[in-house]
C-alpha cells in the first residue's frame, strides 16, 4: 500500500454542547470515499479542540460523536488548503435502553500467523536451519542453538505443525537443511493459536518450519571418528531421517574408551521422553534403576570395549495411530578390578579382610520396544506397547581374599542368559463431563538362567556345603528362574461437583513363579557330588495373587487441595517346594493421604502420606540353601508374608522469575513396624544367612534442600542433604541396633557470559557416621570441581575440567586424594561441516577411585580402578 | 417566558446528568475459530492439538467477560465462575481455560494516562503491571458492517503490538469498532480507537460484544492488588532467567 507521501492539509475546529460549553474526549472520525486513502481521526481535548490531518482532493465523510450526545455527520469536498469547521451535539434525548447483540463472530479464513518466506533473506550458501535464522530480522542464534526472537526465546519447533523429534530447538536448528525450508513462521502466545495442556498463563514462542513441496523427506546426521593413545579408537554415527509421516533416528558406538556416547538421557527420549512418562508414574524411576539404566550410568572400568547400536522409529500409520518403536543392541567387553578393605563387625573383635576382585565381563544384549498409539476421538485414547529384553553375558573373576582366617584364591565363571518380555495395555474412555474411566492391564514373562563355576584348591564354607577332599574344588550352580506375571487395574473417575471428586479403583496383580537351583562338586575324576543331602537344591513355586479395591476422595479446602485414600487388599498365595505345599491368605488396609496447597505467592507445598505393605520375590522364599558366592550361602523362607512401613513426606517449592530465585526443600520420614531381616551367622569372612520378618520399629528419615539464585551473569546454588537412619542387626544369634547418619553440603557457582569464558564452580563435604555395636565409624568426603569453557575466534572451543576428592577414614587413618582432569580443544569453522577435536582424557593417569559402603556387619573401604590416561584425536563430519 | 425558564432549568438538569460520567456496561464472550476445524486435520495440527482446541471449545461457552466505562476509564475482567479442582482423570478444560485468565484484569484511566493490568504469574503471584499510555499504530480501513444496531469500521494493528503485550510475531490483531459508541475502549486493553470495540480477534480467538447495558449503578475501581512492577521489567526479567 505504498503511497507517495502528499501534502496534508489540516481540518481543525471545535466541538462544543448546544449551551456552548466545550465537549472533551468527543471523537471525530474521517472516512475517505477512496480505499486508498487512511482514515483519519481525533479526539477531542479539554477545550474540545480537533485536529485532523486529510488527503487534499479526497472526499471524507465525517462522524462526530461523544457519550451522552447525538452522532453529527459532515461531508468535505475536496478540500485543498486548511479549513475550520466546528460542531454543536445535542443532548441524546431517546431513552438508553438495554441492547442484547445477537451476533456470532465469522470464521476466520487464513490462518493468521507471521511467516516469512525464506528466498527473500537468504544467498544460497547457508546449510543448516541456523544459518537461515541468522539472516532473519530480529532473530538471534546462539552457538548452542538457542534461539531467541526479539528478545523472547523460542522453546519448541515443529516441522510442518508437528513436533520435531523430541521439541528441543537444538537438534532441529544445527541440522535441518537449509535448501528444504520453504516458509518459517513464529506463533507467539502459542497458547492462543494451538494451545497445549497444562500451561500456566506463559509466553511461549514456537517456530514452526514449512518446508517446500519437493523437499519434505531429508536425512541429516553426523559423523565421528578417532584415534589415539594407547590403541584407542571410536567411531561413532549419528543419522536422522525425516519425512512428515515417519522419522527415523540410529546411534551407533565403537570404542574402547569406556566413553558410552549413548547416554541414559537418549534412553529417555528414546522411551518417549520424559513427558510420555510422566503419565506412568513411577515408570521413570523404573528406568533409572533397570539394569540398563545401570549400565549406562557406569564408567568406573579398567579397560572396555564396545559396539553399540540402537535405532528409533515414530511412523503415523493412519491419521489416528501412531506407532513408535526402538531397539537398542550392545555388545561389550570390560575389565574391571576392585581393591577392598572389608571390616567385619563381629560381636569378639572386629577383624579386617583385604580382598581383590579382578572382573572381565562380555555382554550382549537387546531392547526392544513397540508402542502403538490410537486416538480414535476426543473422548478415547488407547496404547498399545510391548518390550523385549534378550541378554547372554559371561563373567570371569578372580578374587583374592586375605585375612586372619583365611588366605585363598577363588576363580569364578558366570553365565547369564535372561529374556523378558512385557505386554501393555492402556485405555482411557470419557463416559460423560462427569466420568472417566481407565482400564490398564500389562503380562510380563521374564526366564533368567544364571549359571556359575567356582574353582579353587583350598576348602571352602566347610561344614556348609558337603565337599569331598580333593586336588581342585569346583563347585557348578544351576539356576532357572521362570516368572509370569499379570496386571490389571480399572480406574474410575467421577466429578460429582467442583469441589469433590471420587476415585474408584479395581485391581489385581498376579505372580507365578519358580525357581530351580541345583548345586554339585565336580570332581577331578569326572563324578559329581550333589549337595542335596546338605539341604541344597530348590524346585519351588510361588503364586501370588491380590485383589484390591480403594477408594480415594479428592475435595477443596480454600486453597488446599486434600485427597484420603483408602485401599483393601485380599491376599492369596501358595508354595510348594517339591511335594509340600501350602496356602496362605491375609487382608490388608492400607490409608493414604496427599494434600496440595498453592499459596497465593507462588509456594507449592505437598504433603503424602501412605501405609505401604510388600511381598518378596521368590529367592528369598526359597527355602532350601544356594550359593550367593564363594564365602556365603543362603537359605529363603517360605513363610514370609508382607512387611508394612509408614512413609510421610514433605516438598515446598518456590520458583521465581522476578527475582531469579528458586528453591526447594524435601523431607521424608519412614517408620516400618515389620520389615524383612537378614540373620546372619558369621564365622571368619563366610556366613550362613537366611530372612525373616522382624517386628521391632526401625525410622529414618532425611531432609533435602535446594536452592539457587540469578544475579545478572553469575547463578549461585547451595544444596544440603541430612539423614538419620537406625536398624537391627541379626548376627550371630544377637540383636544389635545400629544408626547411620549423613550430612552433605554442596555450594556452587557458575557464569553465563557471551564472549567470556565461563567458569562451573563447586565444592561439597559429606560426613558420614555409622554407630555399629558399640564401634563407630566415620567418613569424611570432601570434593571439588572446576570447569571451565572458553568458545574463542568464533571457531574453537577449549574445555577442561578438574576434580579432587579428599576421603578420610578417621577412625582407621585412612586418608586418601583423588583426582581428575580432563582437557579437550574443538575446531569448527562456521558454516563448515567438519570439526576437529584434540582430547585428553584422566591427565594425571590417576589409577582408581575410594568409595564406602555399609552393609549388615561390614563396612567396606574400596578403591575402583579406572581407565588409564587417553590422548584422543577425533574428526567429525556433519552431513 | 416561565416555561422557557423550566425548559432551560430541565435541559440543563439533563445537561448535568449527562455531562456527569455515567457508566456504562458491556457484556462480551470469546470464541475460537478455526475455518472448518475438523478432529482428523493432521495435516494442519497434530492429534493432540485438535483434541485441545475442540475440548477448549466448549470450556470457552461459559466464559463471559465485563467491561465497565465512563468517558475516562474502563475496567475489563472476566465473570468469576465456580469451577473446582481437575479431576486426575482428564476433562479439566474448563478448570484449565479459567484458571489461565480468571485474575487477568485491565484498566486504563485516559485522565491520569495510564493502563494497570492483574496478571497471575507462574511462580511470583499476582502482579499489578503498569504502563504509560501509549500512542497506537491502528489502521483503520474504511470497510464496515453491523454489529447488532451499531455500524462499525474495521482497524487491523500489524506493528507496535507490543502495546497490548503481544510481540510482533504474534497473529495480526483486527477489531471492528463503532464511532455511535464515543470511548476509546475495548476486550482486554484494546482501544485507542474512536470508538467501542465491539469485536477483536488475535488470529482465532475472538472477543465480541452480546450487550449493553446504560447508566449502571456501579463504579469502577481502580486496580490496587498485586506486586507492582512495570511492564519492561516483568519483560526483562523473563528474558534473563
Amino acid at each position: 500500500m505504498a503511497t507517495a507521501y502528499t501534502q496534508q492539509i489540516t481540518l481543525s475546529g471545535t466541538v462544543k454542547d448546544s449551551l456552548q460549553m466545550p465537549l472533551e474526549y468527543a471523537n471525530i472520525l474521517a472516512v475517505p470515499d477512496s480505499t486508498s486513502t487512511k482514515v483519519n481521526f481525533s479526539i477531542t481535548d479539554n477545550s474540545g479542540f480537533y485536529r485532523l490531518n486529510l488527503t487534499p482532493g479526497v472526499r471524507y465523510t465525517i462522524t462526530v460523536s461523544h457519550l451522552g450526545h447525538e452522532t453529527q455527520y459532515a461531508k468535505v469536498f475536496s478540500i485543498t488548503e486548511n479549513n475550520k469547521k466546528n460542531f454543536i451535539m445535542p443532548i441524546q434525548t431517546s431513552q438508553l435502553d438495554q441492547v442484547d447483540i445477537a451476533y456470532t463472530p465469522p470464521i476466520s479464513i487464513k490462518s493468521d500467523t507471521i511467516s516469512y518466506r525464506t528466498d527473500s533473506f537468504v544467498t544460497g550458501e547457508e546449510r543448516k536451519l541456523r544459518d537461515v535464522l541468522k539472516k532473519l530480522p530480529g532473530i538471534e542464534v546462539d552457538r548452542d542453538g538457542k534461539v531467541t526472537a526479539n528478545g523472547k526465546p523460542v522453546s519448541k519447533v515443529l516441522v510442518e505443525n508437528k513436533t520435531f523429534f523430541t521439541g528441543g530447538t537444538k537438534l532441529a536448528i544445527n541440522n535441518l537443511p537449509a535448501d528444504a525450508i520453504d516458509r518459517i513462521e513464529l506463533l507467539d502466545n502459542y497458547t492462543d493459536v494451538a494451545m497445549l495442556k497444562n500451561l500456566q498463563n506463559s509466553e511461549i514462542l514456537a517456530m514452526n518450519i514449512k518446508l517446500k513441496e519437493n523437499k519434505k523427506q531429508f536425512w541429516f546426521g553426523d559423523l565421528e571418528a578417532g584415534g589415539g593413545v594407547k590403541d584407542r579408537y571410536v567411531v561413532h554415527p549419528t543419522l536422522f531421517y525425516y519425512s512428515p509421516e515417519s522419522t527415523f533416528n540410529f546411534i551407533g558406538d565403537v570404542n574402547n574408551t569406556g566413553h558410552k556416547s549413548f547416554t541414559f538421557r537418549d534412553y529417555v527420549d528414546f522411551e518417549g521422553g520424559y513427558s510420555k512418562l510422566n503419565k506412568q508414574s513411577g515408570s521413570y524411576y523404573t528406568l533409572s534403576n533397570d539394569d540398563f539404566s545401570t549400565y549406562l550410568k557406569n564408567e568406573d572400568y579398567k579397560a572396555h570395549t564396545n559396539q553399540f547400536g540402537a535405532l528409533n522409529v515414530r511412523r503415523a500409520l493412519t491419521p489416528l495411530t501412531d506407532l513408535s518403536a526402538y531397539v537398542i543392541v550392545n555388545n561389550a567387553t570390560s575389565e574391571n578390578q576392585r581393591n577392598t578393605t572389608n571390616t567385619y563387625l563381629n560381636n569378639d573383635t572386629p577383624f579386617v579382610e583385604d580382598r581383590i576382585t579382578i572382573s572381565q565381563l562380555q555382554t550382549f544384549f537387546t531392547i526392544g520396544k513397540i508402542t502403538l498409539d490410537y486416538d480414535p476421538s476426543a473422548n478415547e485414547d488407547l496404547a498399545l506397547s510391548t518390550v523385549f529384553k534378550i541378554a547372554n553375558s559371561t563373567n570371569t573373576d578372580y578374587i583374592n581374599t586375605n585375612s586372619t582366617y583365611d588366605n585363598n584364591t577363588i576363580n569364578t565363571e558366570s553365565n547369564l542368559k535372561q529374556l523378558f518380555l512385557n505386554l501393555d495395555l492402556r485405555y482411557t474412555r470419557k463416559f460423560s463431563k462427569n466420568h472417566t474411566a481407565t482400564l490398564e492391564m500389562d503380562y510380563n514373562f521374564s526366564y533368567d538362567k544364571p549359571l556359575t563355576e567356582w574353582r579353587t584348591d583350598e576348602d571352602i564354607l566347610e561344614g556348609l556345603i558337603p565337599l569331598e577332599t580333593d586336588t581342585v574344588y569346583t563347585i557348578l550352580q544351576t539356576k532357572k528362574l521362570n516368572i509370569h506375571a499379570a496386571n490389571a487395574v480399572v480406574k474410575d473417575y467421577w466429578v460429582l461437583n467442583e469441589k469433590n471428586h471420587v476415585y474408584t479403583t479395581l485391581g489385581t496383580q498376579l505372580a507365578f513363579s519358580n525357581l530351580y537351583t541345583n548345586n554339585t562338586q565336580l570332581l577331578s575324576n569326572g563324578m559329581l557330588n550333589n549337595f542335596d543331602s546338605a539341604g541344597f537344591g530348590n524346585d519351588f513355586t510361588y503364586q501370588f495373587i491380590d485383589n484390591f479395591i480403594g477408594m480415594e476422595y479428592k475435595f477443596q479446602l480454600g486453597i488446599a487441595t486434600l485427597k484420603p485414600g483408602i485401599f483393601y487388599h485380599f491376599y492369596f498365595w501358595n508354595t510348594q517346594q517339591y511335594d509340600l505345599a501350602t496356602t496362605r491368605n491375609t487382608n490388608l488396609l492400607l490409608p493414604q493421604f496427599n494434600a496440595e496447597i498453592k499459596f497465593s505467592n507462588g509456594n507449592a507445598l505437598d504433603v503424602d502420606y501412605n501405609l505401604n505393605a510388600q511381598f518378596q520375590t521368590v529367592e528369598q522364599l526359597a527355602s532350601r540353601y544356594v550359593l550367593s558366592s564363594f564365602n556365603s550361602v543362603f537359605k529363603g523362607n517360605e513363610q514370609l508374608e508382607h512387611d508394612l512401613y509408614h512413609r510421610i513426606s514433605f516438598r515446598l517449592s518456590k520458583y521465581s522469575t522476578l527475582k531469579g530465585l528458586n528453591y526447594s526443600i524435601r523431607a521424608a520420614y519412614n517408620k516400618k513396624e515389620k520389615q524383612f531381616k537378614h540373620v546372619t551367622q558369621l564365622d571368619g569372612i563366610e556366613s550362613v544367612n537366611t530372612i525373616i520378618l522382624f517386628d521391632r520399629p526401625e525410622d529414618s528419615w532425611n531432609i533435602f534442600g535446594n536452592i539457587s539464585k540469578r544475579i545478572n551473569r553469575l547463578r549461585f546454588k547451595l544444596t544440603g542433604y541430612a539423614n538419620y537412619s537406625n536398624f537391627y542387626q541379626l548376627l550371630n544369634s544377637e540383636i544389635n541396633k545400629n544408626t547411620s547418619k549423613t550430612v552433605m553440603v554442596k555450594t556452587g557457582l557458575s557464569t553465563h557470559f557471551k564472549t567470556w569464558p565461563n567458569l562451573e564452580l563447586e565444592y561439597s563435604k559429606n560426613i558420614s557416621l555409622y554407630k555399629a555395636i558399640g564401634l563407630n565409624t566415620t567418613y569424611n568426603t570432601d570434593v571439588l570441581s572446576a570447569a571451565v569453557e572458553y568458545d574463542f575466534l568464533n571457531a574453537f572451543i577449549f574445555k577442561i575440567d578438574y576434580e579432587l576428592e579428599i576421603f578420610e577414614h578417621k577412625d582407621q587413618a585412612v586418608y586418601n586424594t583423588f583426582d581428575n582432569a580432563n582437557a579437550s580443544l574443538f575446531y569448527q569453522r562456521e558454516n563448515s561441516s567438519w570439526g576437529f577435536e584434540i582430547g585428553a582424557h584422566n591427565m594425571f593417569n590417576t589409577t582408581f577411585r575410594q568409595g564406602n559402603s555399609f552393609s549388615n556387619y561390614l563396612i567396606s573401604d574400596s578403591k575402583t580402578y579406572i581407565m588409564p590416561r587417553m590422548l584422543l584425536f577425533k574428526v567429525q563430519y556433519k552431513l | 417566558m416561565k416555561k422557557n425558564i423550566c425548559g432551560l432549568l430541565l435541559l440543563l438538569c439533563f445537561s448535568t446528568v449527562f455531562a456527569q460520567n455515567t457508566v456504562t456496561e458491556v457484556t462480551y464472550k470469546t470464541v475460537l475459530n478455526f475455518a472448518n476445524l475438523s478432529e482428523k486435520m493432521t495435516d494442519k495440527y497434530s492429534k493432540s492439538e485438535i483434541n485441545t482446541i475442540v475440548n477448549s471449545r466448549s470450556g470457552y461457552d461459559a466464559f463471559n467477560y465485563t467491561l465497565l466505562f465512563n468517558n475516562y476509564e474502563s475496567l475489563f475482567w472476566l465473570n468469576p465462575i465456580e469451577v473446582g479442582m481437575e479431576s486426575e482423570g482428564g476433562n479439566n478444560n474448563l478448570v484449565t481455560l479459567y484458571n489461565r485468565e480468571k485474575d487477568s484484569k485491565f484498566y486504563k484511566n485516559l485522565k491520569d494516562k495510564i493502563w494497570l493490568e492483574n496478571f497471575m504469574s507462574s511462580g511470583d503471584g499476582l502482579l499489578l503491571l503498569t504502563l504509560k499510555e501509549e500512542k497506537v499504530e491502528w489502521d483503520i480501513t474504511t470497510e464496515t458492517k453491523k454489529i447488532g444496531k451499531q455500524t462499525c469500521y474495521k482497524a487491523n494493528l500489524n506493528t507496535g503490538k507490543k502495546v497490548y503485550g503481544y510481540s510482533d510475531m504474534s497473529p495480526d490483531i483486527s477489531v471492528w469498532f463503532t464511532p455511535e459508541i464515543a470511548v476509546p475502549f475495548g476486550p482486554k486493553s484494546f482501544g485507542n480507537l474512536p470508538g467501542l470495540i465491539l469485536e477483536a480477534s488475535i488470529g482465532p480467538r475472538t472477543y465480541y460484544a452480546t450487550s449493553i447495558k446504560y447508566n449502571v449503578d456501579k463504579t469502577i475501581n481502580k486496580l490496587t492488588e498485586g506486586k507492582p512492577i512495570t511492564r519492561e521489567a516483568y519483560r526483562a526479567s523473563r528474558a534473563k532467567f
